[in-house]
């Protein structure tokens, strides 16, 4: 059976275009020749740039009317990355992440552990989110939550994965939760990914881990191990991932698409 | 009593399989006629032999005197409300019985229930009754009668412990069954050189999964394409999860499994914990580790395996005494 197709894609606008240029930048000094496409208002060194017009940015589910639009793209499987990611190494067969999945969602925190000690995400207290997570269907006894900025979906599940997360998000909306894109993606995870808990940080903590608490703050990643802390327990676990969301380095991504900014060496 | 049988027997979906169940149960205790909705069907000889054998009448309701005395029961027949046939029924002398088998109210089924037009309301399980409610908007009496399968339809088979697992599952080809996530649920499991087969299979579902690679492992069958009974005979774990909008009513085709000898593996809740005793006739699983848990216990210990096929038998057999049945349903027909 033949590899299936990939590119990644994201949407970046403003100054995100330049942090989408460090990116691409990072990606292919480590050798990755995938594709990227962006949808995006600037001209992007690398990118096949897709003008992105203007949309809603509230609550960041316009990812999902993006999906739409990537999926008629000819691949077979779309990667999305924020535009503050940052490879560090090459990250591989990516696409093993989906474990014959149609998709792969990272899943991040056990939102049903007793021992959590954050007692809500995006204002929602867990209890609240696991019950809404039932609510429409889910089954599995852990319910994870998830950082959106790295995910990969089949272009044929694409459709139903936008309409599995917009119905989530409605009906969580109605309940007086108005979450970000982060909760209906975790809930299309726990849906479509079969075994849910082959695809938590911890079993793909090599591939990609968000820098969140910034561990690199205001700096680039420099392939270094460093410890990821659970969001919702507080626990720490090392991970060394190729592929750093680095949330808080967001100036540093900034400052790097400048030809004569100095990179890490790693 | 005189039971006039709206509907036509049928191997595929619940309510037709139910029915052939339910004629042959009844059969010498009442005298019934089958009225199907197209008058062809009086020409399907497979079914009219069977008829015959049991000593059931099957006509069109045109053919029938202008005077009819006795109990009119549609299960799952939607033409019946929505064409007018309950109506005609009614006006020719019969009393109305009408059970829904879905979770869900048929086009006018609500309308017509508030009107008067049915006399008795039955239910499959309290979880039908449940969704269903008919005592929020009516006063017309209700009974469950379950479901009743004849053993002797499906045969016990001892499956071989020295060949590789098959799993698979029977259900009719509604997208709405089968969940988001469904072959790589299956694939999941992990299960060593494991064969998957499905019946029945439509070009409706094979869009719906059409992301995933089906590969040599998996058998993707036609509705009917073989006998429900030897394709269950084939399986030795009867794996079925379930879409996340549907509710199993009762769950026709696991005890169906089980009296063949396939184990049952099935999501928590429905009203799968009145037919399966967890951990000896099947599983209870409120969690994808929890299938694959037992699915790999069953793969490793051929022994217990067989000793469950066997309890699964014995548990379905139980769940299907006809004196009990019929006790029943003779009651919930005397309207």
């Amino acid at each position: 059976m033949s590899e299936p197709s990939m590119c990644y894609w994201s949407v970046a606008d403003g100054s995100y275009a330049q942090m989408m240029t460090t990116c691409i930048m990072s990606a292919r000094r480590v050798g990755v020749a995938t594709d990227f496409h962006v949808w995006t208002d600037h001209s992007i060194p690398g990118a096949v740039c897709h003008p992105s017009g203007s949309y809603e940015h509230r609550n960041y589910l316009f990812k999902f009317d993006f999906l739409l639009k990537a999926a008629e793209l000819p691949y077979e499987y779309l990667v999305f990355l924020d535009a503050d990611n940052f490879f560090v190494r090459h990250p591989g067969r990516l696409l093993d992440q989906t474990r014959d999945a149609p998709i792969h969602v990272c899943l991040e925190s056990d939102c049903t552990q007793p021992n959590n000690v954050r007692p809500d995400w995006w204002g929602c207290p867990l209890s609240r989110y696991v019950q809404l997570m039932r609510d429409c269907g889910v089954l599995s006894r852990s319910v994870f939550n998830t950082n959106a900025g790295f995910w990969i979906v089949h272009r044929d599940v694409a459709r139903r994965f936008v309409d599995l997360a917009m119905e989530f998000w409605e009906y969580c909306n109605c309940q007086g939760f108005p979450f970000t894109e982060e909760a209906p993606l975790a809930y299309v995870g726990h849906m479509l990914l079969g075994n849910p808990y082959a695809h938590t940080l911890a079993m793909n903590r090599e591939i990609w881990a968000s820098d969140w608490t910034g561990v690199f703050a205001d700096r680039l990643p420099d392939g270094s191990s460093w410890n990821f802390t659970d969001y919702m327990s507080g626990d720490n676990i090392p991970v060394q991932s190729a592929i750093v969301h680095c949330m808080r380095s967001k100036k540093a991504m900034v400052a790097a698409a400048s030809p004569i900014r100095k990179w890490p060496t790693y | 009593m005189k039971v006039f049988f709206f509907g036509w027997p049928s191997y595929y979906g619940g309510a037709d399989t139910k029915a052939v169940h339910l004629l042959k149960l009844l059969s010498g205790h009442v005298d019934i006629t089958v009225i199907p909705n197209s008058p062809g069907q009086l020409q399907e000889s497979c079914w009219t032999q069977r008829l015959d054998e049991w000593g059931v009448n099957y006509a069109t309701l045109e053919s029938l005197p202008d005077r009819l005395d006795g109990v009119a029961l549609a299960m799952c027949n939607s033409p019946f409300l929505s064409s007018g046939i309950y109506s005609t029924a009614r006006r020719r002398g019969l009393r109305i019985v009408w059970s829904s088998e879905m979770m869900w109210h048929h086009p006018f089924e609500v309308d017509l229930i508030k009107a008067g037009a049915i006399d008795r309301l039955l239910y499959v399980s309290e979880i039908q009754k449940k969704a269903l409610n008919y005592e929020s908007f009516c006063d017309v009496p209700t009974r469950i009668t379950g479901n009743f399968l004849s053993v002797d339809e499906f045969p016990f088979v001892e499956r071989p412990r020295d060949l590789p697992l098959t799993i698979g599952r029977l259900s009719r080809a509604d997208p709405l069954k089968y969940p988001e996530d469904f072959p790589v649920f299956y694939e999941a499991l992990a299960l060593p050189d494991v064969r998957f087969r499905v019946m029945a299979w439509s070009e409706e579902l094979a869009q719906k999964y059409r992301w995933h690679r089906f590969d040599h492992r998996w058998e993707l069958l036609a509705p009917e394409a073989e006998p429900a009974v030897e394709f269950l005979q084939s399986l030795d774990l009867f794996v079925y999860t379930l879409g996340h909008r549907f509710t199993e009513s009762w769950g026709r085709s696991t005890v169906e499994a089980m009296l063949t000898g396939a184990i049952p593996l099935v999501p928590a809740g429905h009203h799968f914990a009145s037919l399966i005793v967890h951990g000896e006739s099947g599983y209870l699983c409120s969690d994808f580790l929890e299938f694959q848990s037992y699915a790999r216990q069953l793969a490793e210990d051929p022994l217990a395996r067989q000793g469950m096929s066997r309890a699964c038998r014995r548990r379905a057999e139980l769940l299907n005494d006809p004196e009990t049945h019929r006790a029943v349903w003779l009651e919930a027909l005397n309207v």
